[in-house]
């Protein structure tokens, strides 16, 4: 029986835990969620002993226990299968499994292959690993890779089993598996503790749930009580919204940005298509069907070899990123938003103002730092951006705070047209349902015109009224779903079943 | 758009050709004046054809061979074609790029490979360069080092070059001379890698030691560079400003910066009377001497030490074999001051004429 | 409000004002450990020996100081945008071998000489920016190479003889003083407030840091990123060239060699001034403590008498010590930082 009792855990500029407390029996499958920041992880680590809490006690079997590093957690068989993959690439499956224990099979001086290959071999077949024990790790899926880390822990001997986000990168099938190997492994009492964002599998796998919320603990429920909208209603503090955003009246005039014909050797051929006032147009499709590559095209970041992109009717020579920000406003947030989107060293005000320094110079030409400040917090007020302060430097932001600041900086620089590549990957609910307010309010308030690249299904049925679907470099169908006042007359179901239909 | 790229950067590297070939076109004009041996001379490229046709000498096929462009290695060339000219003797005379005994090795091998049989040549490093003589010498090829030494046992033949510990002595005998024989010295050492800088500060620690009234006040050391070399000695100085007497130094980059610093020194009014040593004869060192701010400078003998090297190869070439016991040939060393300004080089000229004339007795024998 | 929203309203109140918040404001910043260490020395070195405060020694080591922060600034330049440049010594002994060739051989005047030597040094910084940006090469491999090219124009041009014959004139500004303040010092005092002020108020400063805080981004947020990468290295050339010159009029003299010890004092020198190395960083009072405290450590040394075959090993162990009050600094500024979300909670 592993009980925490009152654990408070405070980092530099957050405060991570605060008086938690939750017991955890044997032979239960125990659901730990949360957004993004709530806790979760935080509380995994101080059980292992990566962390030590500021406040409060661990008990295990009803004696407080001082762990000070995940050794001391190994050694009362606490075992962690972290969210990041860690294996040596270029040694083998088996050696990958029995990593942590490789000196119980010295025998004279030399390591024992035969039977650590054998006792291996035992535990990939239990996490349904089909990939030979002598093989090297490197050439390896993901997923295979994460069912390795399963299994290491598995090969412990675990009494108490941690696993965060074990399924990321399994595939459905793998991921059913996993979650019969809990239901048996629990059967033999081993306590399990699964952190999700997916509550599907938290529903079928769990009995209990804990709810965690900006470091506190909302509650511990059985499984059995609680529907899926009541776990998300804990998670955020309020109800969350159903989909469907209403009626987007789009400008009936002629086209805002136009593309013609546009071809790249061996990519696209004369694709083309237009977007109108105050639209939000869909481009739907799987990572490398060519949206994302299309909008490269579009900003000038990639080259085209025919083909012309009309703004306002006039033909448009975008050559870089630079033109098309400031010859013809038009922005682009990255769908990488670490890499291509922000720089992370630097603090909220400089990624906001970036594309705005012309204008908040003064007469001699100095930029304006209070200017500068003042757009910055301006911008975050109305995106809602939590900081401390303006100088907080972006790395030190969630997710989906980031987010609004790489859409912040486009508005600041008054684009009418922006193109958004996958605005909320990585963000997490709440933040999520925030940005897809905000990009309709772009579109139907402030009357921008908006090109919206997502392979989230009813994020894309949800915003776009007219949504291009696309398949290997080429669009391949336009599903609309504008009636009278580009009110939607279809529901999510129809429209995602046309949009797949075009995929198929 | 990738073709675009390798269009570039072809271009790219077009240009790069282009402009090098502009730049060697250029560098052949520049070494050509500093030939003074004028158009035989500056065609080294068809030396070995040319080499061939004095019948007497066709085993004979010398090298001259400098690690990179110094000018010091430009007064030993003197010496060099002066041996040239006497003897009508061709010798293929090549400087490297940079200090580095790998650099040295791939050129001196090309060299032995196109029949090349003596070599007079300055050791990049006085370890490493004893590898790529053990190569050559058993191949009948004979080595002579000029202007150091390389590390013992080596299979060079000879080393002619200046005793360095000799010349340290006689440099301090002079400060302390000019100091009046008491007062307080700055020792001035340049690379402490260099085996050499431990007999330069033996010679003059063992002089100051015969002074009862001389001491060294200050050391300093590690210096690479003529930059290093200023910030050091102008260190010291003001460390001492109001007890040092004399300053030496045994090192070129050293003297430089002793000229330069002690010249500004005065030139800013400085009241302080300091005497100063140095070594080589730098335009610097030179003026400064001439302005009363050093005392004098060891002038070594770099033509000795090309002609010499030449004579002894060509002696080797004959069928002379060196000595028992002998190897290091002292090339000698003057001492300049502001008195004899004008005639120290006759003095250095006398040095090595004496020492050819003993040349033959003293290290040779058939 | 969610907790979290009161929480954060309730830090923000916290850090308006106050001596505590403009301690930490001074503690967050990354040049202040290099300004203390450097003090610390200084005052340390005024102890130990009665010679280092005379204005003679006070005079040399800020001329010292001075060539070693434009030295510095040449690699700081292009560490902003998170390159490197090589080179760098190579720039320096060109500028040094062209202004000398033009006063000494071809005895043109100063004001000949010194524009046209500052033209090949920018040239030759073009250059490396030209051929990374185009050939798309790594910094580190483009300047290598030109380190060998210029390394040998030097060599060629000079055949090794250092150019003696410099006119008294452009001796000034490497010798003479204002009241006792060398024109050197004053020289390098000025391009660092210049430069502090770009890299805060122009909006060309702010592009070099960005572009050095992610280039990617930088980009993509309609910076010409080609553009800056060249302007950095032009300016590594000028102030590699810059150096150069200021060297010449020091020594009075224009030695080949000049430059050959500049890239690990151009490192040092940068990156103990706050220069990130990874790019986005730049600090001007930093970079000139730093190059004051590599100066104060040498001559500190030479003070102390210390034996010269161990003198790089003393060298190491102070170089540590002054860097090791980062380290305090970070945990002070961490403690801090958490004891205000603490007394906020």
């Amino acid at each position: 029986m592993l009980q925490i009792r009152h654990i408070t855990k405070s980092f530099p500029s957050v405060r991570a835990l605060d008086d938690v407390s939750v017991d955890f029996a044997p032979g239960e499958v125990h659901a730990i969620v949360g957004e993004n920041g709530a806790g979760k992880s935080t509380l995994n680590k101080i059980i292992c002993g990566i962390y030590t809490p500021d406040a409060g006690e661990v008990r295990l079997d009803g004696a407080t226990i001082h762990l000070h590093a995940y050794k001391d957690a190994l050694d009362r068989k606490i075992n962690l299968v972290s969210q990041e993959i860690q294996v040596i690439p270029k040694s083998t499956v088996a050696e990958n499994i029995m990593l942590d224990k490789l000196d119980r099979y010295l025998a004279g001086g030399r390591i024992d292959w035969r039977r650590i290959n054998a006792d291996a071999a035992r535990y990939a077949e239990m996490v349904d690993l089909t990939a030979p024990v002598t093989q090297p790790v490197a050439v390896l899926s993901a997923a295979q890779k994460q069912l390795i880390m399963i299994a290491r822990a598995l090969s412990s001997d675990a009494r108490i089993l941690i696993m965060d986000e074990p399924t990321s990168a399994l595939t459905r099938h793998e991921t059913d598996n996993l979650l019969q190997l809990l239901r048996r492994i629990k059967g033999e009492g081993v306590t399990v503790i699964f952190v999700s964002h997916k509550l599907e599998e938290v529903l079928a796998v769990a009995d209990r749930v804990s709810v965690l919320r900006d470091g506190s603990l909302i509650g511990t429920q059985p499984i059995a009580r609680l529907t899926k909208e009541q776990i998300v209603q804990m998670m955020i503090g309020r109800d969350a919204r159903t989909l469907g955003l209403g009626a987007l009246t789009v400008d009936a005039g002629p086209p805002v940005l136009e593309a013609r014909g546009i071809s790249q050797t061996g990519r696209f051929h004369n694709v083309s298509f237009a977007l109108h006032r105050g639209e939000i147009l869909g481009f739907y499709g799987l990572v490398g069907s060519g949206r994302t590559e299309l909008a490269q095209i579009l900003i000038g970041e990639d080259r085209k070899d025919g083909g012309e992109v009309y703004i306002e009717g006039k033909r448009a020579n975008i050559q870089s990123m630079a033109d098309s920000l400031f010859k013809y406003r038009m922005g682009y947030v990255s769908e990488n938003r670490k890499e291509k989107g922000l720089i992370l060293s630097a603090p909220i005000q400089t990624n906001i103002a970036i594309t705005v320094w012309e204008r908040l110079r003064d007469r001699f030409g100095s930029i304006r730092l209070a200017a500068e400040t003042a757009t910055a917090r301006d911008f975050m007020q109305k995106l809602e951006i939590r900081a401390t302060d303006p100088g907080q430097t972006v790395g030190s932001l969630s997710g989906g705070n980031q987010q609004k600041v790489s859409i912040a900086k486009w508005l600041a620089a008054h684009c009418d047209i922006l193109i958004i590549d996958e605005p909320t990957i990585g963000v997490d609910i709440g933040a999520k349902e925030y940005i897809h307010q905000l990009i309709w309010n772009l579109a139907k308030v402030e009357g921008k015109s908006i090109i919206l690249i997502s392979s989230d299904m009813p994020e894309i049925v949800n915003l776009a009224r007219r949504i291009l679907v696309f398949k290997d470099f080429a669009i391949v169908g336009e599903v609309r779903n504008n009636g009278e006042n580009g009110a939607p007359v279809r529901g999510y179901d129809e429209v995602s079943k046309e949009i797949g239909q075009y995929l198929a | 758009m990738k073709q675009q790229q390798v269009k570039l950067i072809s271009l790219v590297m077009v240009a790069v050709f282009a402009i090098s070939l502009v730049l060697a076109a250029c560098a052949v004009p520049a070494t050509a004046p500093s030939a003074p041996a004028g158009g035989e001379a500056a065609s080294t490229d068809v030396a070995a054809p040319e080499a061939a046709a004095p019948a007497a000498d066709s085993n004979f096929k010398p090298v001259w061979y400098a690690p990179a462009p110094h000018p010091y290695f430009e007064e030993v060339r003197k010496g060099v074609e002066a041996f040239e000219a006497e003897t009508g003797i061709k010798v293929e005379k090549q400087i490297g790029p940079d200090w580095n005994q790998d650099s040295q090795n791939q050129r001196m091998e090309a060299l032995a490979a196109q029949g090349f049989n003596a070599f007079s040549v300055y050791p990049a490093d006085a370890v490493g360069t004893n590898g790529l003589y053990e190569q050559l010498t058993p191949n009948g090829i004979h080595i002579i080092n000029f202007g150091t030494s390389t590390a013992q046992p080596t299979t060079a033949s000879f080393a002619v070059a200046t005793d360095v510990k000799a010349a340290a002595m006689r440099a301090a005998e002079e400060l302390i001379a000019a100091m009046g024989g008491k007062g307080n010295i700055i020792n001035v050492l340049e690379v402490l890698e260099d085996p050499n800088t431990a007999l330069r500060k033996q010679g003059i620690d063992e002089v100051v030691a015969k002074y009862p009234d001389v001491t060294i006040i200050q050391e300093v050391a590690d210096i690479k560079s003529v930059e290093e070399a200023v910030q050091k000695v102008g260190d010291a100085l003001s460390a001492n400003i109001d007890k040092v007497d004399g300053i030496i130094a045994t090192g070129y980059t050293p003297s430089v910066a002793i000229a330069q610093v002690l010249s500004e020194y005065k030139e800013k009014g400085g009241d302080r009377t300091i005497h100063a040593v140095g070594i080589d004869t730098d335009e610097m060192v030179m003026q400064a001497i001439k302005d009363g701010v050093m005392d004098g400078t060891i002038v070594q003998n770099p033509y000795g030490h090309g002609y010499l090297s030449m004579l002894l190869l060509q002696y080797l070439s004959e069928g002379y074999t060196p000595k028992a016991d002998a190897y290091f040939v002292d090339a000698g060393f003057a001492f300049a001051t502001q008195e004899n300004l004008e005639t120290y080089n006759n003095d250095i000229l006398a040095v090595t004429e004496q020492i050819k004339s003993e040349l033959l007795d003293k290290y040779l024998e058939k | 409000m969610t907790q979290r929203e009161v929480k954060l309203l309730a830090r923000q109140t916290n850090q308006r004002g106050g001596v505590g918040s403009a301690l930490r404001g001074i503690l967050r910043r990354s040049d202040t450990s290099v300004v203390i260490a450097t003090l610390i020395l200084f005052i340390l070195f005024s102890f130990s020996n009665s010679s280092f405060l005379t204005p003679f020694n006070l005079f040399n080591m800020s001329r010292t100081a001075s060539l070693y922060v434009m030295v510095a600034l040449g690699q700081a330049i292009v560490i902003v945008i998170g390159h490197m440049n090589l080179s760098l010594g190579a720039i320096g002994g060109l500028t040094v071998v062209v202004a000398g060739w033009c006063m000494d051989t071809m005895g043109w005047s100063p004001w000949v000489a010194a524009p046209l030597a500052l033209l090949i040094g920018t040239l030759c910084g073009m250059f490396n920016g030209f051929i990374i940006v185009k050939s798309r090469l790594n910094s580190f491999i483009v300047t290598l190479a030109s380190l060998f090219i210029f390394t040998g124009l030097v060599q060629g041009i000079s055949q090794g003889f250092p150019y003696s014959n410099i006119p008294k004139e452009f001796t000034m500004m490497g010798r003479n003083d204002l009241m006792g303040v060398p024109f050197l010092f004053i020289f390098v005092v000025i391009v660092l407030i210049v430069l502090g002020y770009v890299f805060k108020y122009r909006i060309v400063g702010r592009r070099l840091l960005a572009t050095g805080g992610n280039l990617e981004a930088a980009r993509l947020s309609g910076i010409r990123t080609d553009n800056i990468i060249l302007l950095a290295h032009t300016l590594s050339g000028v102030f590699a060239a810059t150096a150069g010159l200021l060297w010449v009029s020091r020594m009075g003299s224009a030695q080949p060699s000049t430059g050959t010890d500049w890239l690990i004092v151009s490192f040092a020198v940068a990156i103990i001034g706050g220069t990130a190395l990874n790019g986005g960083e730049f600090s001007a009072l930093g970079i000139l403590a730093s190059a004051i405290m590599l100066t104060l450590i040498k001559n500190g040394l030479i003070m102390l008498n210390v034996n010269v075959y161990f003198e790089q090993t003393f060298l190491g162990v102070i170089v540590l010590l002054a860097v090791s009050v980062e380290s305090i600094r970070m945990a002070l500024s961490n403690r801090s930082r958490r004891s205000q979300v603490k007394s906020t909670a």
